[in-house]
């Protein structure tokens, strides 16, 4: 039995941190990857395709969104397709799912308990559905198989053992051990909704297969998972994203001014293509005159945008010099760095700041 | 620190020249072109050197860089050789063209120290006196330009001061530096104003605007889900509608192939039954049949057999004739008549029993003298009893006449008083004392005791007795007076009655004059009965004569009196009367005996037909059997055949009928198809059902009568083509909604977008207004530093320098004015004193100036260009005199132009402290 899998599509999603210009365009993106992922199932002869939930946001979704997921599952007709509902695409009255006259060969789970489909005989696969866009309980809380044969699972939930991979800010929806997975009788769990990817033998996370924010790494994509008579699953990540994102830091340092900071983001850019954020940081001199729309307005023909950001950039002023001075300067700069309430980041900006303006550089007070 | 000599390898014009300087003050003095300026800068390049940086220089050092590059050759090295406070002499040595040739070197030991005074990528010997190359310009040389300022500008001299406190440059104040933030804040921040049109208003109405269009957004959004919700429970009653049509169709067509395979069944069972040939039919004997019904319909209708009537008319005829004739006269008695038999007979029963009721003779009443009254007094007086005198009055008269008899009771009543007084008194002691319950029955007793001693006291009382006895005594006497008049009265009457001749017995007496009246009423009464006799009497002879005129009125023979005869007379009237009705009965019987007659002869008639009848249906059905060729003995056989025959015929008619009825039916059936087709028909029929059923949901066919689907259906088509046309609308105002939907997550990113620049700009506002709050709070601390510092230093040197006029100076921390007084403590503003005064105490300033930005460095020297160019001879002088004082503590180099100058220091620099050279004119390559 071979099952490809993905999860966390979130297609209609907003990209707030993307300029306007291109965030439509990056939307439809990730429908491009939805049409990549239906025909890399077919080549791979795939029996069933399976998506661990936020496929779409609910929030956000639109009728087209609708009609380009009937005719793309469609197009796929007979490859069976499974659908199990996350917390972004929550079934509900007004899901999505509800509206649409699917193919025959789609099935949607709709209840929050999981519920088996035979795929072949001895082979079943047990989905279930988040309800509502919160408080989902574990799909695996008191469940256990009620068949032999291969089990496999498929919902949108939170390994809890995973949830440090994600980073901060994760909410655990749907939270289960993965202990409970062999437990209950499942030889493997194919989930959604860690964006990174994860796994283990009994669970794998595919991660979101197009970037849905900087800082994104790892194999994302499809999982093409080989499963055995005998419960024995073989995974096998493949990249299907059909635009790229990258997150380059560029070092400034020594850079006096604001060519030459530009010459150094250049130089990084070469070979990128699609969505670059760059984050420049260093010490630069203190006569720089750094602005972040200069960065951007960089964007080479092969680079979709350019989304730059201040790192950790210091003005190479001699403060332990100007510190000595008995002069206003000097105590500015003393007073600036006695005042324990500024954060690092206020303080460099207030002092390149106050220095700018004793230098008599009107036109260059605004501090990045 | 003392600059020794300064070497330009290559420096603009000079290619390995060297000046040297003196301790004190160096007076350089040359014409123009003797490149005096050009030293000033190669004193300050061999001291600061050139910033080592990568990237663009900046103005000022590409400026310097054009105008004191080497005229010939690649080379742009100064070097210069100075002693620090510390003793150090250093060599300085920098390759202004940006190579590494730069270096300060201890001259003592050897090293290189060049790390000491790094800045900006190259050593700078400015930093030994706590400056930069920057800020060394602005405090070690002091430019013919500035000493202008202060003399013309009315300010000049306050800014200086607050550039130099400010960054120890010249390039702004503090207070321009804070101008500067706030205009930037006015421009690129702004008010948060309505009517503002600055960046932090625009961010605002940004954020506000994609804030609204992100909320309409989300909330078109959310009614576009509603709608989904609508739309679908419309979609899920449309389907549910269709369902039920479906299932409502599925079951309709289950009847429909049942009918049709029903159908088709007779189809093939007539079709087998007859083929294509349609039966015969039977109308050979069809008249005979009729015939035969006929005969039937005679014979059954025929009459029933006949019976003569009874009595016959003849006996009624018989009858008739022997009926009386009417008779003449009353048949009943007459009312007139009857009334006065009636009235006769009641007057004499009347009479009879009047003479039954004859009272009897009254007897006659005894004689006396006397009247009734009289009578009845004598009963009276004799029957009322004698009086006799009471026992009680002659008891009484006893009683009272033995108490005055009787000896006084007084000592009894006497003891008994004491007696009860005492006990009273006993009772009043024991009350008082422990026994009170006791002492209240003693006192009881007293009390009573006293009362009955004092009753007998009274009773006797003597007077009293007499006075009873007297009262008793006259009652006595009255009594026995009464007894006395009451004999003498009885006497009276019984005389009386004897008087009368009657004896004195009440009841004798009583009864005369009952007597008396028992025969005056009798007489009364025999008088009455006499009277109403007469009048029974005449009653009765009255009623005779009305009885007899009334018999005479009837045509009765009459008699002349006597009442007992005319009545006789009615009664034989009476008799007549009766024999002549019971005459009339049997005449009244004639009419209907004449009916009766008629009624029979008729009957008698009918008879006579009927026979005729039922001989003629007899013949008939018998006649009808003949033809049938049945054979009869009666008529009744005859009918029963002929009944059988039909009967028969009936069936088989009946049977040759349903033949042809399924022969018509079977023509219908086929509706001018074959049965091949009728079948293929009937199979496509159950075929459709059975798909149909298959379709359809089994629950909702489940619940659906079979026989009335058909008839139900095309209300649920309607319903089910509503519901349809209902969600397809729904549907439609949908799409039509959805193409105009807001896009949520570019509404998103937009107030993202705008969320991210208010936050830009709110974050500039921040830092500008901290970084000025940090500025005018260091301005005004470094303000306060500088202010004594620069008073202590003008006062230390003011009064010297003027000659005695001025003595003291303040100077303003707040904004770094400075005043100067003289004795008359008249305080000046330093900028408005005259030009020499104000040149001089500018010279204080930068010097305590100097003093005060290298506190804890090493010496600054001063360099001064040209600074009394446009001075006279007097303020020259002073000026030159004033340095040479400042010299004796810092290193003074002086460039000039001048003779007065020149003059000066061939005068004044004297010793080895001091030196002036002249420089020679730059030859001309």
């Amino acid at each position: 039995m071979r099952l490809v899998h993905f999860a966390d599509l979130h297609l209609d999603t907003a990209f707030r941190w993307a300029p306007p210009d291109v965030s439509r365009e990056w939307r439809n993106s990730l429908r491009k990857t939805l049409l990549c992922l239906s025909a890399y199932a077919t080549e791979v002869g795939a029996d069933a395709l399976t998506c661990g939930g936020d496929l779409y946001e609910q929030d956000r979704f639109t009728p087209d969104t609708a009609e380009f997921l009937r005719s793309t599952f469609a197009e796929v007709h007979p490859l069976p397709v499974f659908l199990a509902p996350g917390n972004h695409d929550w079934f509900g009255p007004t899901s999505l799912y509800q509206q649409v006259s699917w193919s025959p060969n789609v099935h949607i789970f709709r209840s929050d308990r999981l519920e088996a489909v035979a795929l072949e005989d001895g082979f079943t696969l047990w989905g279930a559905a988040h309800r509502a866009p919160a408080n989902t309980d574990g799909f695996l809380e008191a469940f256990s198989v009620d068949r032999g044969g291969v089990n496999v699972g498929l919902f949108h939930g939170s390994a809890l053992a995973g949830l440090a991979s994600q980073g901060e800010g994760k909410i655990p929806h749907a939270p289960f051990r993965e202990e409970q997975i062999n437990r209950a009788g499942l030889c493997h769990v194919l989930a959604g909704h860690f964006h990174t990817p994860y796994g283990s033998a009994a669970l794998t996370y595919p991660g979101n297969p197009d970037p849905l924010s900087f800082g994104e790494t790892g194999p994302r994509g499809a999982v093409v998972a080989d499963i055995s008579g005998t419960g024995v699953v073989s995974i096998e990540r493949k990249r299907v994203e059909t635009f790229a994102v990258h997150d380059i830091s560029v070092d400034v340092t020594g850079a006096t001014h604001a060519g030459m900071v530009t010459d150094m983001v250049v130089a990084q850019l070469a070979g990128l293509s699609g969505v670059v954020r760059v984050t420049v940081f260093g010490e630069v001199g203190p006569d720089i005159d750094l602005r972040l729309q200069d960065i951007a307005a960089l964007k080479p023909a092969h680079c979709d945008a350019l989304v730059p950001r201040l790192g950790a950039v210091h003005v190479a002023y001699d403060f332990d010099r100007l510190r000595a001075e008995p002069t206003v300067r000097g105590q500015f700069v003393n007073d600036v760095f006695a005042d324990t309430a500024l954060s690092d980041k206020e303080r460099e900006r207030i002092l390149t700041t106050g220095l700018r303006a004793l230098d008599g550089r009107g036109d260059e007070l605004e501090v990045h | 620190m003392r600059i020794r000599k300064v070497t330009a390898h290559a420096f603009g014009p000079f290619a390995g020249e060297t000046l040297e300087f003196a301790e004190g003050m160096t007076v350089l003095v040359g014409d123009n072109e003797s490149g005096k300026s050009t030293w000033h800068a190669a004193i300050y390049a061999a001291i600061c050197g050139r910033r080592r940086g990568k990237g663009q220089p900046k103005v000022g050092d590409r400026l310097f860089a054009e105008k004191h590059k080497p005229w010939t050759g690649d080379h742009w090295v100064v070097s210069a050789q100075i002693d620090l406070d510390d003793g150090r002499c250093i060599e300085l040595r920098h390759d202004l063209a940006g190579g590494v040739d730069c270096s300060a070197k201890d001259l003592t030991v050897g090293s290189d120290v060049s790390n000491e005074i790094m800045f900006d990528g190259a050593p700078d010997g400015a930093v030994w006196l706590g400056l930069d190359r920057s800020s060394f310009v602005a405090t070690a040389c002091v430019q013919q330009a500035e000493m202008l300022r202060v003399c013309r500008d009315a300010d000049g001299l306050q800014e200086c001061l607050q550039q130099a406190a400010a960054s120890a440059s010249t390039d702004t104040t503090a207070a321009a530096a804070i101008e500067l933030i706030e205009n930037f804040q006015r421009e690129w921040v702004g008010l948060d104003r309505a009517n503002s049109t600055k960046p932090l208003r625009q961010a605002l109405d940004r954020l506000s605007d994609a804030r609204a269009a992100l909320e309409q957004a989300r909330k078109a959004h959310d009614e576009y889900l509603s709608r989904l919700e609508r739309v679908d429970a419309l979609r899920e009653k449309a389907r549910a509608s269709a369902a039920r049509a479906q299932a409502a169709e599925a079951a309709a067509s289950v009847q429909l192939a049942a009918r049709l395979n029903a159908r088709a069944e007779r189809v093939r069972e007539l079709t087998a039954r007859y083929g294509d040939n349609p039966p015969t039919t039977a109308t050979s004997d069809d008249a005979l049949a009729q015939q035969v019904r006929n005969a039937l319909t005679t014979y059954e209708q025929r009459p029933a057999a006949p019976t003569d009537p009874q009595p016959s008319s003849r006996a009624i005829q018989a009858e008739i004739d022997l009926l009386p004739p009417v008779p003449d006269g009353d048949v009943e008695v007459h009312q007139s008549v009857q009334r006065a038999v009636e009235a006769l007979n009641a007057a004499t029963s009347q009479l009879a029993m009047h003479d039954q009721g004859r009272p009897a003779e009254p007897a006659t009443p005894p004689q006396v003298a006397a009247g009734d009254q009289e009578l009845l007094d004598l009963a009276s007086s004799l029957e009322a009893p004698l009086p006799t005198v009471p026992d009680d009055i002659v008891n009484q008269e006893r009683i009272t006449r033995a108490a005055i008899e009787a000896p006084p009771a007084r000592t009894a009543s006497t003891v008994l008083l004491s007696i009860g007084a005492v006990a009273v008194a006993l009772g009043l002691v024991l009350s008082a004392a422990a026994t009170p319950a006791v002492g209240l029955v003693v006192l009881a007793a007293g009390v009573i005791l006293v009362g009955v001693g004092a009753s007998m006291r009274r009773r006797v009382n003597p007077l009293a007795a007499a006075r009873d006895h007297a009262e008793a005594e006259g009652r006595l006497r009255a009594a026995h007076e009464q007894v006395d008049l009451a004999t003498r009265r009885r006497q009276q009457t019984v005389e009386r009655c004897h008087q009368l001749g009657l004896a004195p017995d009440p009841e004798a007496l009583r009864a005369i004059p009952l007597a008396r009246a028992h025969a005056t009423a009798g007489l009364g009464e025999q008088d009455r009965w006499l009277r109403n006799r007469a009048a029974l009497q005449a009653a009765i002879n009255q009623a005779t004569v009305t009885l007899r005129q009334a018999l005479i009125a009837r045509g009765a023979e009459s008699a002349t009196d006597g009442a007992d005869k005319v009545l006789a007379l009615a009664e034989r009237y009476r008799q007549e009367c009766h024999a002549r009705a019971s005459h009339a009965t049997q005449a009244g019987r004639r009419a209907a005996l004449l009916e009766q007659l008629a009624g029979a002869q008729q009957a008698e008639q009918r008879a006579a037909a009927d026979r005729k009848s039922r001989t003629a249906a007899d013949h008939v059905v018998q006649s009808a059997a003949a033809t049938c060729s049945l054979v009869a003995c009666s008529p009744e056989d005859a009918a029963e055949s002929l009944q059988r025959w039909l009967t028969d015929r009936t069936n088989r008619l009946g049977e040759l009928s349903a033949a042809q009825k399924e022969w018509a039916e079977l023509q219908a059936l086929l509706e001018g198809q074959s049965p091949a087709e009728i079948q293929r028909a009937a199979q496509a029929a159950i075929r459709d059902s059975e798909e149909r059923e298959r379709c359809a949901d089994p629950t909702l066919i489940a619940q659906i009568d079979r026989r009335t689907a058909a008839d139900e259906l095309p209300q649920l088509r309607r319903a089910a083509a509503d519901a349809k046309t209902l969600a397809a609308g729904s549907e439609g105002e949908l799409r039509q909604y959805a193409a105009g939907l807001l896009d949520v997550a570019e509404a998103e990113e937009t107030a993202a977008v705008a969320e991210v620049e208010l936050g830009r700009v709110r974050e500039l506002d921040d830092t500008l207004s901290k970084t000025r709050q940090f500025l005018v709070k260091a301005q005004t601390r470094v303000h306060q530093d500088i202010a004594p510092v620069l008073s202590a230093s003008l006062k230390q040197w003011l009064s010297e320098v003027t000659g005695g006029r001025y003595s003291d100076a303040i100077v303003n921390p707040t904004t770094l004015q400075v005043q100067v007084c003289g004795p008359s403590r008249r305080w000046h503003p330093a900028d408005r004193l005259s030009y020499g005064t104000a040149e001089q105490i500018y010279l204080l300033l930068r010097v305590a100036l100097a003093e005060h930005l290298t506190r804890g460095h090493d010496t600054c020297p001063l360099l001064l260009d040209d600074v009394t160019v446009h001075a006279d001879d007097t303020r020259t002088e002073e000026v030159l005199n004033l340095l040479l004082r400042i010299a004796e503590q810092r290193q003074v180099v002086v460039f000039s132009q001048e003779a007065t100058v020149a003059r000066w220091a061939d005068k004044s620099l004297t010793g080895g402290r001091h030196l002036l050279r002249r420089l020679p004119p730059i030859p001309v390559t």
